[in-house]
């Protein structure tokens, strides 16, 4: 099957099957071969599920044959994050203590995707147990440094790696992955995709591995804003088997949204010549410039100066020290792990006193009145993804500084946003000048309203082509 | 004694607070279970009259005392039904046979609610005068001011 049916959008797929032009089960076929093949030279997967593929592929064939459409998903492959429970097939979390665990049951996400007539054709690799106590790239885990697609020394980005890379390099052509506090965008801005964490409660989360339940969100990790669009209609929508459920749904294309040259969008100028790296200030530079054509209105905005990173770390911590609590105290499972420092990490959580993490949240519901008032001025606030491309494997990421000082501008948008709930979409922006690795824009909009940031992703995309773009891969023989 | 039991939550660890606020969630999930075979729970208000300020009230507030094995039925309706954000109505219901004290029942809804423990209330007070009781004041003088 060619490249260009293989990197195609989901409205082209769903196009040519329901046509009849290609079957779901050649579709899934072509998927699955590059899985199997490539997915190992990436370290992208965790389980090819073949033989469930193969039965949903021809099931999604009989419907069409019976003229029964479920979705616009229906027939189409894809891939999920190695968190969410799926019945009967393994779900490590991407650790060694959960290598063997299977659940009796599915995740809603599952349900709700199968349901739309979705075919499930892997689990995707992860940084163990989400980036729980942290992630070195020198350290064993069970699925390996996840490659990048755009050139395998470099890291896919993280936690939601398999995910990105095997979307990036046509593997599946959508996948779900989970988001704390930049687990999703941040992870699809490196590897040159579009990503997107919706609102909080807006995607169920039963069934998915609870890292830090006030922040944890599941989203679609696509080519395009119109592919996440048409994923979160499927995935969206209440659940009782979650609490954090809002009760709100998603509904696209059918959603009515100011046109995107009405929008007024919040920035900082000094964010992008000033803090983002050398090799990545052009691209930033030119998709302003989009911006301003599409006719936006730009406003200068600053978030107030937080230390946003640690109040999600306060938070983050004590949740899932709280979550793991037995097994960091089941101290043969726990030595299953083999990284130190991320046992550390894990543990530091419990010497959290209950008041430190309740001035926390204190503080996150001001952040959340303040994001209030920011947005009656602004539409949507950007920044860049990451202020970087991926980096290197072979040399460890910078730590974050740590002391922080007061945030320049919005460059604290990643962790301010997910601390808020905010729904967020990276779009790809282009490359960076000399090492030619992908970067994103982090478009942040207000809760439950995801579909202007879709529209908006999608008008950025009308006007670029950087989404299209196919990293330079081994070809499979047939 | 107020002051360390106001220092007392300073020593507990937040994981320890999210576990009981788990906890929480369980039992308001089991009650949600509980409230599809009755409307209301009822069970007295207190299990005996007010203390004498004389002597110090046994048992309340027991801050730092060791957890005491659940009682027997709903006797623990007080804590679990505010855990879980019940509305509750309480109504006087007679008197201690010795000292001539009131006592209360306490009637507990789902939540919002409210209206049917008041209608419950009100039933029960049409065919009961404890409400309409007047304590033994001393007698106030047609001049004084308050």
């Amino acid at each position: 099957m060619s490249d260009d049916i293989l990197f195609g959008s989901l409205a082209e797929l769903g196009q040519l099957l329901r046509t009849r032009q290609i079957s779901s089960v050649e579709l899934t076929k072509a998927y699955l071969d590059r899985l199997e093949t490539l997915g190992p030279q990436y370290n992208a997967v965790a389980t090819v599920t073949r033989p469930l593929a193969e039965q949903q592929a021809q099931e999604a064939d009989d419907n069409f044959q019976r003229k029964h459409i479920a979705s616009p998903l229906q027939g189409i492959p894809f891939g999920v994050k190695d968190l969410l429970a799926t019945k009967g097939i393994l779900t490590t979390w991407g650790s060694e203590p959960f290598r063997d665990q299977v659940f009796d049951y599915d995740a809603t996400v599952i349900r709700k995707l199968r349901e739309a007539g979705a075919v499930l054709a892997a689990k995707l690799a992860m940084v163990p147990l989400a980036s729980a106590g942290g992630y070195r790239f020198t350290d064993p885990h069970l699925f390996g440094n996840c490659k990048n697609p755009w050139n395998p020394l470099y890291w896919a980005g993280g936690s939601s790696s398999g995910p990105a890379a095997a979307v990036a390099g046509a593997m599946v052509p959508f996948a779900i992955g989970s988001e704390t506090a930049g687990s999703i965008v941040v992870a699809a801005a490196y590897s040159g995709i579009t990503g997107m964490r919706p609102t909080y409660g807006l995607v169920s989360r039963y069934g998915a591995m609870a890292l830090s339940w006030t922040l944890d969100k599941l989203g679609p990790m696509c080519h395009s804003a119109e592919d996440c669009g048409l994923v979160l209609a499927a995935i969206a929508g209440d659940d009782p088997n979650d609490p954090s459920s809002s009760g709100r749904s998603f509904e696209y294309p059918k959603y009515a949204s100011p046109a995107p040259r009405e929008l007024r969008v919040g920035y900082w100028p000094a964010d992008f010549p000033e803090s983002a790296a050398a090799n990545a200030r052009p691209s930033f530079a030119a998709a302003l410039e989009v911006f301003r054509k599409i006719g936006v209105r730009m406003v200068e905005v600053k978030l107030p100066d937080v230390p946003y990173n640690g109040i999600t770390g306060v938070i983050a911590r004590t949740e899932l020290a709280t979550v793991f609590e037995s097994l960091i105290k089941d101290e043969a499972r726990f030595n299953l792990i083999q990284d130190g420092e991320q046992k550390e990490g894990m543990k530091a959580g419990l010497d959290v006193r209950a008041t430190q993490y309740l001035q926390a949240t204190r503080i996150r519901r001001l952040i959340q009145e303040q994001f209030r008032q920011m947005f009656t001025q602004i539409d949507v606030l950007v920044s860049y993804t990451d202020k970087r491309s991926a980096p290197r494997m072979d040399t460890e990421p910078p730590d974050p500084p740590s002391t922080p000082g007061p945030p320049t501008g919005n460059t604290s948008l990643m962790s301010a946003s997910n601390l808020a709930g905010l729904p967020g979409i990276t779009v790809p922006c282009g490359f960076t000048t000399d090492t030619d690795l992908p970067l994103g824009m982090h478009l942040v909009g207000r809760p439950f309203e995801d579909s202007v940031l879709v529209a908006f992703g999608a008008e950025f995309q009308r006007r670029t082509d950087w989404h299209r773009r196919r990293p330079p891969m081994p070809k499979l023989v047939a | 004694m107020q002051k360390s039991g106001l220092k007392a939550g300073l020593e507990i660890m937040a994981t320890q607070y999210l576990q009981a606020t788990r906890v929480r969630r369980i039992l308001l999930e089991q009650l949600r279970q509980f409230y599809k075979q009755v409307d209301v729970v009822m069970c007295y208000t207190e299990k005996e009259s007010a203390p004498r300020l004389d002597s110090e009230p046994l048992d309340y507030h027991p801050a730092g005392q060791k957890p005491q094995p659940p009682p027997p039925g709903n006797t623990d309706l007080m804590a679990a039904s505010n855990l879980a954000g019940l509305p509750g109505i309480t109504i006087p219901c007679g008197f201690t046979t010795d000292t001539n004290l009131p006592v209360g029942l306490h009637l507990v809804g789902r939540p919002l609610e409210d209206s049917v423990v008041v209608a419950l209330g009100r039933e029960f007070q049409r065919q009961t005068d404890w409400h309409r009781r007047r304590p033994p004041l001393p007698k106030s003088t047609a001049a004084s001011r308050s």
